[in-house]
């Protein structure tokens, strides 16, 4: 118990000089500190934890339209986004894509992530769960779960993934600032240079239908477990 | 650095952009709720926060049930989320149904499939604004691992809450969380002068406070401030 048990150990048989008053004042916490940059750093570390896996790397598409590495909570989940966006391929890229959930074994047995691999053989992460986030109804980014060696993802652990992923979305339209496309509209706001599709496709609303998880590798992590 | 801000401040532009309407705290905690019942298999979750007299209320829950406990909750001042808020600890019950500490809240939700309740401490810059409560619709011993695991968790909304008040998305919650922030350390000093005057634990203390408010018509901050100084309830001169 934390409240006060210093007042309740230092009597028993008379009460204690009232304390001395602390202005309410002293109370005042400056609920601004929170930054959206502080906000969703610790929404990733937070996810270490709660999806019980060893990094966690967020990636969102710019005001153009481009996919970038925003949020991760190690060296190595930096690289992992960096290098998906430096090669054009990976998990995340696949999940904008497709707008589902993209699960994956082991990275080093996929063909279609060989130039991914050859640039993240060194990180030690082989396992990744890449989950869609979601925002107004779109796809706006992707929440990038890893674990070191191979590992088949479970039902119950993907549902976990997209759950979380559904709030960091929600995190995201509240440090949002306020406006309307037509206040805020800008010249150049359809020159993207990537990952337009899921955005403008109907495949990305949130009103459409469930889409299974695409596990991608169970051959692969099979027999790698061989 | 964990997050690069200049591409965050990209993507939080073109979030604003598409934003047709604002987003709204009530909704987003709910669906937090609903997050954590998947997150931790739980069968129902909610959220409770501190209104303007730093009594702890529900505002959010995945179901039902959830809704129940918390409303019950608030209104008998009795049962772990209560006691977590004012004990500022996780507070873990394995049956709501056997135990005989919170009676009045066992025959309150008797009529629901709500057993081993788990509510923890919500903390927004080390003060505590409210909680986070899950429940199991059957007995059930709740691991450290399972209750660290939800302080954790606790942690995100803390951060949604800090976020919102961040944008003014939540000016109303804001005055109300501002009352709770600015006399939290008065009235947890008020109820240990209680504990150690009349010899409670802190939720009965934490109760006296609250009774003594409503009687006299005054915040639970101002009979706390009257309690520390001149030692008496204002129903007690």
């Amino acid at each position: 118990m934390t409240i006060c048990s210093a007042d309740v150990s230092e009597t028993s048989l008379r009460p204690p000089a009232p304390p001395p008053l602390r202005s309410p004042a002293a109370g005042h916490l400056a609920m601004s500190e929170s930054s959206p940059a502080a906000a969703l750093a610790h929404t990733v570390q937070v996810g270490v934890d709660v999806l019980r896996v060893d990094s966690v790397g967020l990636m969102l598409l710019d005001e153009h339209g481009t996919l970038q590495a925003v949020g991760f909570t190690d060296d190595q989940a930096s690289v992992l986004e960096a290098t998906q966006v430096l090669v054009g391929q990976g998990p995340g890229l696949d999940t904008m894509d497709t707008a589902s959930t993209v699960a994956i074994a082991d990275l080093a047995v996929i063909p279609a992530y060989a130039a991914l691999w050859a640039g993240v053989s060194g990180i030690g992460l082989r396992a990744v769960l890449s989950c869609p986030v979601r925002s107004g109804g779109t796809v706006v980014g992707n929440l990038n779960a890893a674990r070191r060696g191979p590992h088949t993802w479970t039902a119950g652990e993907i549902r976990e993934a997209e759950a979380y992923a559904k709030v960091v979305g929600l995190i995201l339209d509240l440090a949002a600032p306020s406006g309307s496309r037509e206040d805020n509209a800008r010249p150049g706001e359809d020159n993207r240079t990537s990952q337009e599709g899921p955005e403008e496709s109907p495949e990305t609303s949130a009103e459409g239908p469930e889409r299974a998880s695409r596990p991608r590798g169970t051959d692969e992590q099979s027999a790698a477990s061989r | 650095m964990p997050v690069d801000p200049e591409a965050l401040t990209s993507s939080l532009r073109r979030l604003a952009d598409r934003h047709d309407r604002e987003a709204d705290l009530t909704r987003s905690l709910n669906d937090v709720t609903e997050a954590c019942v998947e997150l931790f298999q739980v069968t129902g979750s909610g959220i409770m926060l501190a209104d303007d007299q730093n009594i702890s209320r529900y505002v959010a829950a995945s179901d039902g049930p959830g809704r129940v406990l918390e409303t019950v909750e608030s209104e008998t001042g009795q049962g772990p989320c209560t006691e977590a808020f004012v004990t500022t600890r996780a507070v873990a019950v394995e049956d709501l149904r056997t135990q005989r500490q919170w009676p009045d809240l066992a025959a309150a939700v008797a009529a629901y499939d709500v057993r081993a309740v788990l509510g923890v401490p919500v903390r927004l810059g080390g003060v505590t604004v409210g909680t986070l409560d899950v429940y199991r619709d059957h007995p059930h011993s709740w691991e450290d691992e399972e209750q660290r695991a939800l302080l954790r968790y606790s942690d995100l909304v803390a951060t949604t809450l800090a976020t919102a008040l961040s944008a003014h998305k939540a000016q109303e919650l804001a005055g109300q969380l501002q009352y709770a922030l600015d006399y939290r350390v008065i009235i947890e000093r008020g109820v240990g002068y209680l504990m150690a005057r009349d010899g409670v634990d802190a939720v009965t203390a934490f109760n006296r406070l609250r009774q003594a408010a409503r009687s006299s018509r005054m915040k639970i901050g101002a009979v706390a401030t009257s309690l520390l100084e001149v030692g008496r309830l204002p129903t007690e001169l």
